[in-house]
């Protein structure tokens, strides 16, 4: 049926459609407009809409007033012709003689316009592994086609999922990563600060996906959770660079953790809190101040959460196990998917955890690319997911110092790691940083700052879907990146549903206790 | 001296002479029937004037409504061309149609108009034969009467005794005696004068047959007056009036396409056309227009 006709347009601007009256149609919605003159056949996606009318503005301002003030009765006739819908809309592909080629050329005036067919589709010609989603068509989706990602392209590239809360955010993650598990060829990262991705206590993680086997779960809460692994950190393992761009830090407080890494190897942080100041300055033959030393003792020791010599992940002793980075190496090598609880423990802490395991993983990815490419090129592409990034990513934190999260942006992708930057402020990311972020998942941003960031950032022009993005509801997304071909509308499944079409096995109670 | 103009008018305003009868307001109501209503107007303009010899375009537009339904819309056109030559004057139109226009007396640039008005009631009376149940609206058209016609006119030199607009002296004691009122104001047999809203600011000259029903006529009329786009006036006049008027746009589109066709065949039109722009070419260049 058809919607509307083409009333002007250009081809680097928009098409604008005189709707019918009784168009049925939202802005994402995908139109064909055949243009019976040129037999070609345009692609068009819903940006705007707009009432319209060919009465002057002014005169129907006094006619809302005529009726407001004074209730006039009038009867308006032939309100179709005069009073009307316009949309405007994007052009994505022309179809000319059986090929797809990219918009240069326009449709001829009062060319008529209706919905796509579900058997056209074709022009969207979709690369990719791992399914997060239907194609989606302003507040409907279409059943039978899946919004696919190329995983390969995508995880070195790095991603960004931003929404406003309670959008979807994690629930894309866990869509995507869903994929990953599926796949034989990553491994992922997740820090996980709101313990939502594992799953219990009757929240469905991925703990109930069918390859659950493939996950690996650490948490400090390991005891209570059948099948999950020590969150321990000995302070023996963590080096100063661990803290650096994490805590703030000074830069003679950075030179004197390096002196003390060099004099008392493992021992450094242990020395450091527990010898007292004196001894440590004359250590040092005065090369570190007394004030220096007195604020690293309190930060470090507030940053690890200590207790006495041990807290909830940090403890000064040493391992009375295999390190926590051997398990998470070893659980890479095996295309594993990793998640850190880190629900229980501060921000500091957590940052800390995180910086020190990927510090690990960056140098354990490099040095296999240095020394043993053969076995490097065997390795698997791994994604960091990272909620709330700009704590690491923020431009203010990346003005006090380099991290390892700013360094896996700029360099991740020589290294097979990736980052998958969750947050919903992304104007607080720095904004060479965001344009790293090749990829990127839209889930509605309502803030204008942060739309321009990601609209500005993008390897797309999404300028057009400002008004979109305004609007997606939640699970709406709209999915940029240089690896696929325009921006594809998309609506994420749900991780619930997913696991249920996916016939997953019930898991058994939940054994995890407050 | 605007003032002394003023002062001087005045007098007619303060005059107390009464020729208008306040008995003979009469209000009314609106009718909401299934009758189908029609309106009928043309629209006319010279497209390309070579002095001695014009080319004309006539639009006659016809809309029909039912129960404020539009049922029927079409506009017809015609091209007149008339050559002014020592041995007289020529006509034809384009298609051919057959009216008699008075060539004598006429200016050359007037006969597009009377032609139009031929036109117009040839159109009304088609119309009134085909549908005799329907009520034919017609814009300004004097001399018809057929017992489904009502001729409207929207402007009037009807005048008083004092010599005021006779329209404006209605309103005037309308707006003080019959104020949220719809009225009719019999002149003569067939002759009104008639608000068709109450909130309207405008009232106007209508003429029918005198054996019409008034009331129902008026009442029908008023019905379809309700539109907020000008409220008061009848809107399938108001839209025929729209499709049927030749704008300056479309003349100087078709003039430029006149000028294409002759140039395809070897005329030099332009020449004869630069003996009456002058008035239009001083106009653009000394005020820009």
């Amino acid at each position: 049926m058809n919607v509307g006709k083409v009333i002007s347009g250009s081809v680097g601007g928009n098409i604008l459609i005189r709707l019918k009256s009784n168009a049925n149609v939202n802005v994402g919605d995908l139109l064909v407009c055949e243009d019976t003159k040129t037999n070609e056949k345009f692609f068009l996606k819903i940006i705007n809409m707009n009432i319209s009318s060919s009465i002057d503005q002014q005169f129907i301002e006094e006619i809302a007033g005529q009726k407001l003030e004074h209730d006039m009765d009038y009867d308006i006739i032939d309100p179709k012709d005069r009073f009307y819908k316009m949309c405007e809309a994007k052009m994505l592909k022309i179809k000319r003689e059986g090929k797809f080629f990219p918009p240069r050329s326009l449709p001829n005036f009062f060319m008529d316009v209706r919905k796509i067919n579900e058997d056209e589709f074709d022009f969207i010609n979709q690369e990719g592994e791992i399914e997060i989603g239907h194609l989606r068509l302003g507040r409907d989706f279409v059943k039978g086609l899946k919004t696919k990602l190329p995983a390969k392209k995508l995880i070195s590239h790095h991603m960004l999922v931003v929404a406003a809360t309670g959008k979807g955010k994690s629930n894309f993650a866990k869509v995507f990563i869903s994929g990953l598990l599926k796949l034989d060829e990553y491994s992922a990262i997740v820090f996980d600060p709101h313990n939502e991705y594992y799953g219990g206590q009757g929240v469905k993680g991925l703990r109930d996906h069918p390859l659950h086997e493939k996950i690996l779960f650490f948490s400090p809460r390991y005891q209570e959770i059948m099948g999950s692994e020590k969150l321990g950190i000995s302070t023996t393992e963590l080096e100063p660079e661990d803290f650096f761009g994490i805590i703030d830090l000074s830069s003679t407080q950075q030179e004197a953790m390096d002196l003390m890494k060099r004099k008392y190897k493992e021992e450094w942080i242990k020395n450091l809190l527990k010898m007292d100041i004196n001894t440590l300055v004359n250590d040092f033959e005065n090369k570190i101040q007394r004030a220096t030393l007195a604020a690293l003792k309190r930060k470090i020791y507030h940053a690890l959460e200590l207790y006495g010599d041990s807290g909830l992940v940090f403890t000064l002793e040493p391992n009375d196990g295999k390190s926590i980075y051997d398990k998470i190496k070893n659980a890479i090598q095996e295309r594993k998917v990793i998640i850190i609880d880190t629900s229980m423990i501060g921000d500091e802490s957590e940052k800390i955890i995180s910086s020190s395991i990927l510090n690990r993983l960056f140098q354990h990815f490099r040095r296999y690319k240095q020394k043993k490419p053969a076995e490097f090129a065997n390795m698997p592409e791994v994604l960091v997911v990272f909620e709330e990034a700009p704590r690491v990513l923020g431009a203010e934190v990346l003005s006090k110092g380099i991290n390892i999260f700013e360094r896996i942006a700029r360099e991740g992708r020589k290294f097979k790691v990736g980052l998958c930057a969750i947050t919903q402020m992304p104007s607080l990311i720095s904004p060479e940083i965001l344009s790293q972020m090749n990829t990127k998942v839209i889930l509605g941003l309502p803030a204008p700052a942060d739309r321009n960031a990601v609209i500005n950032s993008a390897s797309q022009n999404i300028s057009d879907e400002s008004v979109e993005i305004q609007m997606l509801d939640k699970g709406e997304a709209i999915i940029t990146s240089p690896f696929i071909q325009f921006p594809l509308p998309t609506k994420i499944f749900k991780f619930e549903e997913l696991l249920k079409e996916n016939n997953i096995k019930k898991h058994d109670v939940s054994i995890a206790i407050d | 001296m605007i003032e002394e103009v003023v002062k001087y008018l005045a007098k007619i305003y303060k005059s107390k002479e009464k020729d208008i009868d306040i008995s003979k307001f009469e209000s009314f109501d609106s009718i909401n029937n299934k009758k189908e209503v029609f309106a009928v107007d043309g629209g006319s303009g010279i497209i390309f004037d070579g002095g001695s010899l014009i080319v004309a375009k006539i639009k006659i537009g016809v809309v029909g409504y039912k129960e404020k339904n539009k049922i029927f819309e079409k506009v017809d056109e015609y091209f007149m061309s008339v050559i002014d030559s020592k041995n007289g004057r020529i006509i034809k139109f384009f298609p051919d149609i057959n009216i008699a226009l008075n060539l004598t007396k006429k200016e050359i640039e007037d006969l597009p108009n009377e032609a139009r008005d031929n036109i117009e009631k040839i159109k009304i009376n088609e119309l009134s034969k085909k549908y005799p149940d329907a009520l034919i609206l017609a814009d300004g058209q004097r001399d018809i009467n057929l017992k489904n016609v009502v001729s409207i006119c929207k402007t009037s030199r009807a005048k008083t005794k004092s010599g005021r607009s006779l329209l404006g002296q209605l309103n005037e004691m309308s707006d003080k005696k019959l104020k949220g009122k719809k009225w009719f104001y019999k002149i003569s047999d067939g002759e009104y004068i008639i608000k068709f809203h109450e909130l309207s600011k405008f009232c106007y000259r209508v003429l029918l047959n005198e054996n019409t029903n008034i009331k129902q006529a008026l009442g029908l009329i008023a019905d379809y007056s309700r539109d907020p786009e000008i409220i008061g006036y009848p809107y399938p006049l108001l839209k025929v009036d729209k499709i049927a008027r030749l704008r300056d746009d479309e003349k100087k589109f078709e003039n430029q396409r006149f000028k294409m066709f002759a140039k395809k065949i070897g005329l030099k039109v332009e020449y004869d056309e630069m003996s009456t722009l002058m008035h239009k070419y001083m106009d653009e260049r000394a005020y820009r227009r």
